[in-house]
């Protein structure tokens, strides 16, 4: 990127000190940060840009997806479309994955008796890399532990000598074993250093892929081996690619017909106003602007809308965590709390809904306080405002015109610690 | 009653631990809460037949000064039993533990400051202040509020708040005694010999207003008539009398400056309210920060409580630029997707002619208002109970300078609640509480190493033209700023505009969060 904008004299002067960085691929595979693409004709001197044939065009991928109404979300199971959903954008996860759907490369690499990495299983491996690590460095402690105590004894034997208690400094002073040394040993001959570096993250695996499998006798293919996996998609991600960027098109299973949008709005509503599936709520129950959809969406789409990637939080007992370009990229920075407000306190009362009951305790701050703070991410409280339903009309409600009448402050929650601070 | 009185002891100075008061440098790491004993051990010699330690074949200790380190905790036995190395560490430390528990505690003569706890007042009266605390301590009431000793008018008499006197009085530098009127006057019937006079005072309170008048000129004749006695106190007595639990009088005098903290002051016990307080007083103190009220207390008339300077209100012209310029920001991001957003409901997008970005896209697609500068709904009804969020102290760092006729702008402000009864603050809440703080400048840089390149060239700016001028007197363009340096959008998104710091107390643990108002609408990563 940067030395595409440079101009040609200035890679003359820096070649020498730097090196030549490598382009990540990734910043190809992921480079669209939304599913649909924008072809602008590149611009020429002589004409003006604002002439017709100059105009950006839009390339929608058209994707589809079903409703299921058991789990209460949306499948994609097209292998093209569930590719352009995860590479542009990181919407939905797969069902059998951790995140990237990877079940079918697992699984032709396991057929094949390959050894390409998928991201599950750089975890995995790094997990027994950090068993071996830690088995080791217990070891280096009780090996100084009970050198320290053979001096101890001696210099017990001897009370001309002196003896320094070890303890202050035993433990951490022993020569351990690094984590680079445990981590190569086990991993044998080298698997793709960029997977092992970063956690949580997806692996570009197709060129290993490939290349693996032109080295097999016979490899399997992958359209030789039935795909048992789908991309599942939550309402949120449903609704904002269906309405808001109109590149997904929901099939609903009962009526066997794609849904509309003012269709679409009602289902995702009202699934979420029951709490079971096979109860369906009643219709006053759909009309309340705290129905927990319209909040989770509301917040979903303003985090959307500003640029992040959101991607669910419940591993980290939050609602939303907020990744920069992607998870491919770079760990997730926030971790948003939605905590709804009620414009009018009479509302909350009548409530059927049950998370306004959520405790917003101390106790209950700081244990998500707690467990962000250890995985270095930053808690955010979102301030979502539920509108007063003496000022939302049922019209209001019937159409995504209501988001409008919701707001998403932000609060930053970090730690004062005032031994740290004090200059 | 108490008759081991806790005068300090005057110890020679020699014998004294060399540390300063209220500079633990040692003390690097806030979440050390265990402290490591053997440090303040005794090193030449412990006390004879004493610890069990010392009646080892003394392994000689401290040959050489070893810097304890953080490391892994060995939290337990070996499998076969104890081992003689473990026992003896664990030995060594509860005999250091031990040792330095059992040292005299005092300080010199020359450092002890003598208060009198005036209950009437709620306040401790400090004629002779010694010492550097009262460069950030206390607070001067006029002379002729209840002089004591030979005071001429005039003189202003220095006078700590209960946690104040209670931090002094706990670590041994304060003397305090209980200011006590006897009256020479033979009782009246049904009363007392001595009886206290702030409990009539308290009782005269409690009466109706009528009677108000009277009772006050009783109490004048009262005064006039009794003796001062002066009682030392111990330090639970100062607790349980500074703490606001022995007499109705006491807790009213106590909990009034307290009532910000509190919904419905007269129904609760005023120790909750103060306890936290007094906590997070003591904690950010003996670390070193200078901690005063952020509401100066009841006081009478003509107290000079040092205060912060108050902020400047802009003025009308610049409240309307600020408006005009933040307009004109909303309308040109509006106006960035305005090619692609529509004004149907049903579908947001519409791409029509022209050239766009999926920035345009992105910006088109901000339908869901956000950020704090947006107005709050007001509800028709407001509910009427007090916030429990309202800042308490004001706090500056060790390292600013303070001086009580000239207080900066504090460094922080702090809001104490019981963890136990109160919820995270609701979003009124909050607002109330940023409405009333300064806007931060934005984060520093992060610290980098230093180039070993030579510095490069202070260019001046040229200086600014006339017109520049004109605007600048208009206040349209901001003043040209010392060294404008790129802030790293993370870093923007987590300090926020404005920040509070919250202290939720629990039963004597106290949590310290900040809470920042986000700015993630102006921060938007595409």
């Amino acid at each position: 990127m940067a030395a595409s904008v440079a101009g040609p004299s200035t890679p003359a002067t820096t070649a020498p000190t730097k090196p030549k960085r490598r382009p990540n691929p990734n910043n190809v595979i992921y480079g669209n940060p939304l599913p649909i693409l924008i072809e602008t004709p590149p611009r020429t001197p002589y004409t003006l840009g604002f002439l017709p044939f100059h105009r950006s065009k839009i390339i929608n991928p058209e994707c589809s997806g079903i409703y299921d109404p058991l789990t209460r979300s949306v499948w994609v199971t097209g292998k093209r479309d569930v590719r352009v959903l995860w590479e542009r954008g990181f919407f939905g996860k797969g069902s059998l994955s951790r995140s990237e759907p990877s079940w079918l490369t697992r699984r032709v690499q396991q057929l094949n008796g390959g050894e390409v990495l998928t991201a599950e299983e750089v975890t995995a491996r790094r997990r027994e890399q950090r068993k071996h690590f830690k088995a080791s460095r217990t070891a280096a402690i009780q090996k100084a532990a009970q050198e320290a105590e053979a001096a101890f004894s001696a210099s017990l034997e001897s009370p001309a000598s002196t003896f320094e208690l070890p303890l202050v400094n035993a433990p951490h002073n022993v020569p351990r074993p690094t984590f680079e040394a445990a981590a190569s040993k086990a991993s044998g001959d080298g698997p793709p250093k960029a997977s092992e570096t970063k956690e949580d993250k997806g692996v570009n695996s197709e060129d290993e892929v490939e290349k693996q499998l032109r080295q097999q006798p016979e490899p399997l293919d992958e359209d030789q081996v039935e795909n048992m996996e789908h991309l599942q998609l939550t309402l949120q991600e449903a609704f904002f690619l269906a309405w808001g960027l109109g590149c997904l098109r929901v099939l609903d299973t009962e009526s066997g017909q794609y849904l509309s949008l003012p269709s679409l709005w009602a289902l995702c509503i009202s699934s979420s106003a029951s709490p079971l599936p096979s109860l369906p709520p009643t219709i006053d129950e759909c009309r309340r602007p705290d129905n927990p959809f319209l909040i989770h969406y509301a917040t979903y789409h303003h985090y959307r809308s500003l640029g992040w990637v959101v991607r669910g939080g419940i591993k980290f007992c939050v609602d939303y965590l907020l990744y920069k370009r992607g998870p491919v990229f770079t760990h997730a920075e926030f971790a948003i709390v939605i905590c709804p407000e009620y414009e009018d306190p009479a509302d909350a009362a009548s409530s059927p809904f049950h998370f306004q009951k959520e405790p917003f305790t101390w106790t209950w701050f700081s244990t998500i306080n707690r467990v962000n703070a250890q995985v270095k991410k930053t808690l955010i409280l979102a301030y979502v405002t539920i509108p007063a339903m003496s000022r939302v009309t049922e019209q209001d409600l019937d159409s995504p015109k209501s988001l409008s009448t919701y707001s998403v402050r932000e609060v930053v929650v970090r730690r004062f610690v005032p031994a740290r601070m004090r200059d | 009653m108490d008759d081991v009185l806790e005068t300090p002891a005057v110890l020679p100075e020699s014998t004294l631990p060399q540390t300063t008061p209220d500079a633990p440098e040692e003390e690097e790491d806030g979440e050390d809460d265990m402290p490591d004993w053997t440090r303040f051990a005794p090193q030449p010699s412990a006390p004879a037949g004493s610890s069990s330690s010392s009646s080892k074949p003394g392994p000689a200790a401290g040959k050489k000064q070893i810097i304890p380190q953080r490391g892994d905790k060995e939290f337990s036995p070996s499998a076969a039993g104890e081992t003689a190395l473990q026992s003896y560490a664990l030995q060594r430390a509860r005999g250091a533990m031990f040792d330095a528990l059992r040292a005299g505690r005092g300080s010199s003569s020359k450092n002890i400051t003598h208060g009198l706890w005036v209950p009437r007042l709620g306040r401790v009266k400090v004629p002779h202040p010694r010492g550097q605390y009262f460069t950030t301590m206390g607070h001067f009431l006029p002379a002729s509020e209840g002089t004591i000793g030979k005071e001429g008018k005039g003189v202003k008499q220095l006078v700590l708040l209960p946690e104040e006197a209670l931090y002094l009085i706990e670590r041994g530098s304060m003397a305090c005694e209980r200011e006590m009127r006897v009256q020479l006057r033979p009782p009246r019937s049904g009363e007392y010999g001595g009886r206290e006079e702030g409990k009539g005072a308290g009782d005269g309170e409690q009466g109706g207003e009528a009677a108000t008048k009277a009772q006050e000129e009783e109490e004048a004749k009262e005064r006039v008539e009794s003796v001062l006695h002066a009682v030392p106190m111990s330090v639970q007595q100062a607790y349980a009398e500074m703490l606001g639990t022995e007499g109705l009088t006491l807790e009213r005098y106590q909990v009034r400056p307290f009532s910000s903290l509190s919904c419905v002051t007269s129904l609760r016990p005023p120790l909750l309210e103060l306890t936290p307080a007094s906590q997070v007083y003591a904690y950010l103190r003996r670390l070193g920060y200078t901690v005063t009220r952020a509401h100066p207390p009841t006081s009478p008339e003509g107290a000079l409580f040092p205060r912060p300077p108050a902020r400047a209100q802009p003025t009308l012209w610049q409240r309307l630029s600020a408006h005009i310029r933040r307009w004109l920001v909303d309308w040109s991001r509006w106006g960035q997707g305005a090619g692609v957003r529509s004004g149907n409901w049903w579908a947001p997008l519409r791409f029509g002619w022209g050239r766009w970005t999926y920035r345009d896209i992105f910006t088109a697609l901000r339908l869901i208002p956000s950020g704090h500068k947006l107005p709050l709904y007001a509800p028709s009804n407001p509910p009427s109970t007090q916030s429990p969020y309202e800042v308490f102290f004001h706090v500056w760092r060790p390292s600013t300078p303070w001086k009580k006729t000239a207080v900066p702008p504090p460094d922080f402000e702090v809001i104490v609640v019981n963890a136990n009864t109160t919820r995270i603050p609701t979003l009124a809440e909050l607002a109330n509480v940023f409405d009333h703080l300064p806007v931060q400048p934005p984060p520093p840089p992060r610290k980098r190493p230093p180039p070993s390149a030579a510095p490069p060239a202070v260019t001046s700016p040229p200086p600014p033209s006339l017109l520049t001028h004109i605007k600048r007197l208009l206040h349209l363009t901001p003043p040209p700023k010392q060294k404008e340096h790129k802030v790293h959008p993370f870093a923007a998104l987590k300090a926020g505009r404005k920040s509070v710091v919250l202290a939720a107390v629990d039963a004597g643990s106290v949590s310290l969060v900040r809470f920042s108002e986000g700015v993630f609408e102006d921060w938007p990563m595409v």
